[in-house]
């Protein structure tokens, strides 16, 4: 296949230092693992964000599948002072997907890495290349009868762990928080070292995947959402199978009910009475699995009142639906839901929904798939809800206070609907906190709803910025803005460190709004 | 490597949340509940994993979403396996691309022409 006519370069990276620099990955690596042409690059420019697919196309995509691989690549990059781009799956859809935060940067692609180097069924853990993926491990649990279960993301089947780890992606189940399970990382370093952090460098250890803080400071967390070396393995803890699991749901009214819930059910999860990341989703999240907006309304701009309220009414649908669910032993789990139904019965609100009601109707089924680490990718109605492939996530973090998710709400409503966007959120229950995550999705086809989309989004970020609310992550079109929102000090620190382990500024410049 | 492995009442009483534990081997997965039981959520196990790598790609890939509403139909449409493969490497609108090293191009002629000699599905619903 023919090379791209005009090969798009990095920023700073002349053609013969880009050219130079792909003769030598070709030489190491073989000429079939160093993609050049348009219609290899196609898949990796595929991008749901609001900027340009110009802003974001890679200079060329390089495949690596072994440690010394990378290494090698470092030693190139460093040698051309050409950046590179890691992806371990680049399923991060509304985040950014596989393209390049920067134009020209070369996409290292890792999923050939791909090998699932240890279970350890009694210790409940795994050790992983970033080529895996979430279906591999589960079909790897199935067919050699490990009773542990995953914690995934909604695009679980074609995400990995690593991926979304290093991106402090959640899941639904009650190893939900994926960072806070996560032990052990080997990491290339951009001079070509490896490092193995916690107990990984202990000579003959076998603590890798036991003990997460090893001794002295702990690395691993500077080595997630940040561009400061490339991970290749990585440990994580998996949930034995319980003997009982009972997911339920809650279907409450009014749009003004999400203060009451969280302020019934926060107590619940700190308890660990629900132990589960469950989640509160909105009407329009929560039909979105079963329905395209269109079966109910043909307009453009926001959805009305009139036309959710039919939607509620027709498809069974609550403008607030909770999803948890109970894990352990029969005796467990009913203690715990008497405690629940208590708890929601003295709130004077909402409906329970059991397995027993609901059976294998949507999107029940798939979020009783979800809370157990299933895989599913029902959750992908949400992209159909307007339709035009256009998709950014909006996730500010709120106090799990139910007058913080209120404020948050009407605030992030009000600034959608100005765009003529639809308020399509729900909220993930952390340990203390909420991930408030908004969809904030549009007609990609549309150039003037794409501007909108892309104003409303940077009005997001500022508006709830001033009013002290941050995202936990963002898409790569919006990483400086975010950046910003943490601090100069944040910054200043974030960029010492980038110079002291990237001085080339090789990896993923950019990064988190990291640079040399 | 996959070492082997414990009992599953085992594996779940290591678990530090657990504050009162009589032994129990019930396990959720094990109830017997078929496609259509009702009052029951079907949860897939590994008699439902493909052997065939294409076979693989097409059930746990395409068909989670083009089975499933979230996608259009792509079985029983005679669909050009050249139109197939243009979809999955560039993506179409919400629909995602997926890279070489992803799907690779023997398994992707493959899956082509499993979709576009697919049967329809009785429980297919118009688009």
């Amino acid at each position: 296949m023919a090379d791209q006519t005009q090969p798009v370069l990095p920023k700073g990276v002349s053609a013969t230092q880009f050219e130079a620099a792909i003769g030598k990955m070709r030489a190491l690596l073989g000429a079939d693992k160093v993609l050049t042409s348009d219609e290899q690059l196609a898949p990796y420019s595929k991008i749901m964000m609001s900027t340009p697919d110009e802003e974001h196309r890679p200079g060329a995509a390089v495949l690596a599948t072994t440690v010394e691989e990378v290494q090698g690549i470092m030693k190139i990059c460093n040698e051309h002072k050409t950046p590179v781009w890691p992806i371990s799956t680049g399923r991060n859809f509304g985040y950014g997907s596989a393209a390049p935060g920067t134009r020209g940067q070369i996409v290292l692609d890792l999923k050939h890495m791909n090998k699932i180097l240890d279970i350890d069924p009694v210790l409940c853990t795994a050790l992983v290349e970033p080529g895996v993926t979430y279906q591999q491990l589960w079909n790897h649990l199935k067919q050699n009868d490990i009773p542990l279960w995953l914690s995934c993301p909604a695009p679980s089947a074609i995400a990995g762990p690593v991926g979304n780890t290093l991106d402090r992606g959640v899941g639904y189940t009650p190893y939900g928080e994926h960072f806070m399970m996560q032990c052990g990382m080997e990491v290339v370093l951009a001079n070509g070292e490896v490092l193995r952090t916690g107990m990984g460098g202990v000579e003959k250890s076998n603590t890798w995947q036991a003990f997460k803080w090893g001794y002295g400071p702990y690395l691993d967390g500077i080595f997630t959402q940040s561009n400061y070396g490339i991970v290749t393995k990585m440990g994580l803890w998996l949930m034995p199978e319980p003997p009982a699991y009972k997911p339920f749901s809650i279907r409450y009214e009014n749009d003004d009910d999400i203060g009451l819930i969280v302020e019934t059910l926060r107590p619940l999860r700190i308890a660990n009475i629900i132990p589960n990341a469950f989640v509160i989703a909105n009407v329009m999240w929560e039909a979105s699995a079963v329905i395209p907006r269109s079966k109910y309304y043909d307009g453009t701009g926001v959805t009305p009142a009139a036309v959710l309220e039919k939607i509620k009414q027709n498809e069974g649908v609550g403008a607030w639906n909770v999803y948890a669910a109970l894990y352990g032993t029969a005796e467990q789990v009913e203690v715990c839901w008497n405690i629940v139904k208590k708890a929601v019965e003295v709130s004077g609100k909402g409906r329970f929904i059991t397995e027993e009601e609901a059976g294998n109707t949507e999107p029940f089924k798939y979020r009783a798939q979800l809370m157990r680490g299933d895989m599913t990718l029902q959750e992908f109605g949400l992209y159909r809800w307007r339709g035009g492939g256009g998709s950014m996530w909006f996730a500010p973090v709120s106090q799990a206070k139910g007058s913080e998710t209120k404020a948050q709400m009407d605030l992030a409503q009000s600034i959608l609907n100005e765009y003529g966007l639809d308020y399509v959120a729900e909220f993930v229950v952390g340990m203390r906190d909420m991930h408030h995550i908004v969809d904030v999705l549009f007609d990609r086809t549309n150039p003037a709803e794409t501007q909108a989309a892309h104003e409303c989004f940077g009005k997001l970020l500022t508006e709830f910025g001033k009013r002290g609310y941050a995202v936990y992550r963002v898409n790569t079109g919006f990483m400086e803005e975010a950046a910003q929102l943490y601090g100069k000090v944040k910054r200043d620190v974030d960029q010492t460190l980038k110079r002291a382990l990237d001085p080339n500024g090789i990896i993923a410049p950019g990064k988190s709004g990291i640079f040399i | 490597m996959t070492r082997i492995h414990a009992h599953p009442s085992l594996g779940w009483l290591a678990m530090g949340v657990i504050l009162v534990l009589p032994a129990c081997n019930r396990s959720p997965e094990s109830s017997g509940s078929k496609a259509n039981d009702k009052g029951k959520v079907t949860y897939l196990d590994k008699a439902s994993i493909p052997k065939d790598p294409a076979e693989m790609v097409l059930q746990q890939t395409c068909m989670s979403c083009h089975a499933t509403g979230v996608g259009p139909v792509i079985t029983g449409r005679n669909l050009p396996p050249e139109a197939v493969k243009s979809f999955v490497r560039n993506g179409n609108r919400a629909m995602p691309a997926f890279t070489e090293a992803m799907i690779d191009n023997d398994t992707l002629d493959r899956v082509a022409q499993l979709v576009a000699t697919s049967k329809a599905s009785p429980a297919q619903t118009t688009q």
